[in-house]
């Protein structure tokens, strides 16, 4: 998933960023109850989650970064 | 039974209509009570000769004419008993309050979204992609 991962951070530069984090090192995934990876959490401009899902689906990728830019 | 006045639903144990304060002019209650003819003083059934009620006006001129016993309370209004409640606004305004309090509480107690701006790349829109090394 990291290429599509990455063509998407790359098609929506500016506009919704990419933050990766090792589940098995940050606090962070306990705060989102990660329990499969890879695991990806949309937030909006506030901080305040709107998406969460897990799997490698690309097309519900695109989908968290179309919601999550607003378009 | 029905006010003449104002067709509403009223006892039939008061002289004047519960609603509208007008009097009932059927056979069974007469706001007036008929003196004898000829007569200076009522002859109110039930009461000795000379013997007035309290509402007996002063024989003064500019009062009704001598021999009519005008009841008190002709205008006034009878309240409490009888009156149906859907008459009153109260239950309607009662009704309303609660449930606006109840809508006002459901709002309240929305569980709110946690926020984490700390985790945003440069305070935009933001994917977290959680993995692993192995």
């Amino acid at each position: 998933m990291a290429p599509v991962v990455d063509g998407l951070e790359a098609e929506y530069s500016g506009k919704v960023g990419v933050r990766d984090i090792n589940a098995n090192l940050d606090e962070t995934a306990a705060k989102f109850d990660i329990q499969a990876v890879p695991t990806y959490v949309f937030l909006d401009s506030s901080g305040r989650q709107i998406e969460q899902f897990a799997g490698g689906d690309p097309e519900k990728l695109r989908e968290g970064f179309r919601k999550a830019s607003g378009v | 039974m029905i006010c003449p006045h104002c067709n509403a639903e009223t006892s039939d144990m008061m002289n004047v209509c519960e609603l509208c304060g007008e009097p009932l002019n059927n056979g069974v209650s007469q706001p007036y009570v008929e003196a004898a003819p000829g007569d200076a003083t009522a002859q109110v059934h039930g009461l000795p000769d000379g013997a007035a009620p309290s509402e007996w006006p002063p024989s003064d001129a500019g009062l009704p004419p001598a021999g009519t016993v005008r009841p008190s309370g002709k205008t006034r209004r009878v309240s409490g008993a009888g009156r149906p409640w859907y008459l009153s606004p109260w239950p309607y305004l009662v009704g309303i309050a609660i449930v606006a309090a109840v809508a006002a509480s459901l709002l309240l107690l929305r569980p709110k979204a946690k926020a984490y701006p700390e985790l945003l790349v440069n305070n935009q829109p933001t994917l977290l992609n959680f993995y692993t090394d192995t």
